[in-house]
């Protein structure tokens, strides 16, 4: 007389059933068995285990960190003082590499900059933008930091300045960011970055799409 | 010495500009047609900004003194000019 397991319920003969339906027991037994794992045949190298169900042994295989996961993290920092007059772009000297693990996967860039801003004369903004090999990726053109003063007295006004982006860079390369400055008013209006040698940060997360 | 050599060159070429990475002169990076100043213009000018900042506070306080003698000619004070919002 077949009984079952007691979790997986699998139709397993009892010690007292006759030996000749012993055959037919284990056939059943191996197509219970084979049914129930069949879930975990494929896959592939990287991918992992994880349920489709809140159903016994309903698994299903999945990229690993799947769904806004972060993959890896990369973090560097610079203090050395970084000054301008320029009205154009010029490097801050904070920049930092990554290398995606796929060319799906998103890069969250976070920027914290130790900046200033400082008029002798005339009025100025900070800018800075944030790019990815070379290519502006979160230019704004909004001024971080406006000073707005009149006669010739010198002015500075400090700030911390933040910039968060979410970017796709769509490759496997190693992709490096950063970050550069600008002021707007010219000769004698400068912004700094890393002001008084403070430390600015860069990190770059990979995450899941 | 990065905010010396800044205050310097904002002194010596007003309307220039430039990137200075660091805190020496090597690491100026001149972006304007006209001529950067030398390392020893920079460094007399950085030694000079103390007196200037001396000077223009001296003057600044002499305008005031002449003014406010001025104004004591016509029997007003710096408070009078201030409540007729000037």
């Amino acid at each position: 007389m077949a009984t079952t397991t007691p979790n997986f319920g699998w139709s397993v003969p009892t010690s007292s059933d006759l030996v000749k339906n012993g055959a037919t027991a284990i056939e059943t037994l191996g197509d219970s068995i084979d049914a129930s794992l069949v879930d975990l045949k494929g896959g592939t190298t990287g991918q992992v285990l994880s349920k489709a169900s809140g159903t016994d042994m309903d698994f299903t295989w999945a990229t690993a960190g799947g769904g806004g996961a972060v993959v890896q993290v990369k973090s560097a920092t610079y203090a050395t003082a970084t000054s301008t007059t320029s009205t154009s772009y010029v490097s801050s000297g904070l920049s930092l590499s990554i290398t995606p693990t796929s060319a799906s996967n998103k890069i969250l860039c976070i920027v914290n900059m130790s900046g200033i801003t400082a008029r002798s004369g005339a009025d100025t903004g900070f800018f800075s933008r944030l790019r990815r090999a070379s290519t502006a990726i979160l230019d704004d053109n909004a001024y971080v930091t406006y000073i707005l003063a009149t006669g010739a007295t010198a002015t500075q006004l400090g700030q911390p300045v933040t910039r968060v982006f979410l970017d796709s860079p769509a490759t496997t390369s190693a992709t490096t960011y950063d970050v550069q400055i600008k002021s707007d008013g010219g000769g004698a209006a400068t912004v700094t970055a890393q002001w008084n040698s403070n430390t600015s940060t860069i990190t770059l997360m990979e995450v899941t799409p | 010495m990065h905010n010396d050599i800044i205050e310097a060159l904002n002194s010596l070429r007003p309307t220039s500009e430039w990137t200075l990475v660091g805190d020496n002169y090597s690491d100026l990076i001149w972006l304007s047609d006209d001529k950067a100043p030398t390392p020893a213009e920079i460094e007399a000018e950085i030694a000079a900004l103390p007196i200037k900042k001396q000077q223009a506070i001296e003057a600044e306080q002499a305008a005031r003194t002449a003014a406010e003698a001025k104004l004591a000619v016509l029997g007003l004070t710096a408070d009078d000019l201030k409540a007729l919002g000037l």
